[in-house]
């Protein structure tokens, strides 16, 4: 049986919606997404400004040792506002020390629900009988964020045996 | 329709496209990566069926924190027995 892990923070990020779950001991301890409502719609920049905000004040509540981030995958031409959010998001995680792990959301969804394009609904009813979560009500961005953490658990947790 | 025209035509296809063949919304399919999408509605039509005889390593893991895996003791049962 492998040990207590600390802290894990998941993201799965975007500009507008963010979810975020965060793992103690192999559980998901809290889980909420980060919203910016069509009144702050800003550019991609502002709303990236406060979301990196909103996730300081969810590191300085929560204290996680690592980072797990499901990035956005398949997307054939450059999104500048996606590139913008991951290289923000990677500076973040460096200012704050902690450990960044990004998986491509293709890959989360081959492992979780076995296929790389594997509809929101099947991803989030594969994760909740994965970690006896059926019957908890959750966003799908909140399934995401959970579904890219127990991947990450997952994938460190069988490494360390 | 269901699905199965649409693994038809991947068995003839000549091309990489179906016009019409979307039985959704009756617009364009084409193939992407080995799957159908709709140009019109965007939707996928999968020809893979998942593999639920060969969990992956993401469910083996989740199912022996569970404490339990399919068919056989976990390893705690099989500790105290």
């Amino acid at each position: 049986m492998t040990a207590s892990k600390p802290i894990l923070l998941a993201l799965d990020a975007d500009t507008r919606r963010t979810g975020w779950a965060v793992f103690e001991d192999y559980a998901v301890a809290q889980s909420g997404v980060i919203t910016f409502g069509a009144t702050r719609a800003g550019t991609a920049q502002q709303r990236i400004e406060c979301l990196i905000a909103a996730l300081d004040e969810v590191a300085a509540r929560f204290r996680p040792a690592e980072v797990a981030l499901s990035s956005p995958s398949g997307l054939r031409w450059e999104v500048p506002a996606l590139a913008l959010l991951e290289s923000e998001l990677a500076a973040w995680a460096r200012r704050s020390g902690l450990p960044l792990t990004a998986y491509p959301v293709a890959q989360i969804r081959r492992e979780v629900a076995q296929h790389p394009r594997a509809p929101a609904p099947a991803l989030a009813f594969a994760v909740m009988t994965a970690l006896d979560m059926v019957g908890t009500a959750k966003s799908t961005h909140e399934w995401e964020a959970i579904a890219a953490g127990a991947y990450h658990l997952s994938r460190t947790g069988a490494a360390a045996g | 329709m269901g699905g199965l025209p649409i693994l038809w035509y991947q068995e003839f296809a000549v091309s990489r496209f179906v016009l019409r063949g979307c039985p959704r919304c009756g617009g364009d399919l084409f193939l992407n990566e080995g799957d159908w999408q709709c140009l019109q509605c965007g939707r996928y039509w999968f020809n893979r069926r998942p593999q639920a005889a060969a969990p992956s390593a993401f469910l083996s893991f989740w199912r022996e924190r569970a404490g339990h895996t399919d068919g056989g003791p976990s390893a705690a049962e099989e500790k105290s027995a």
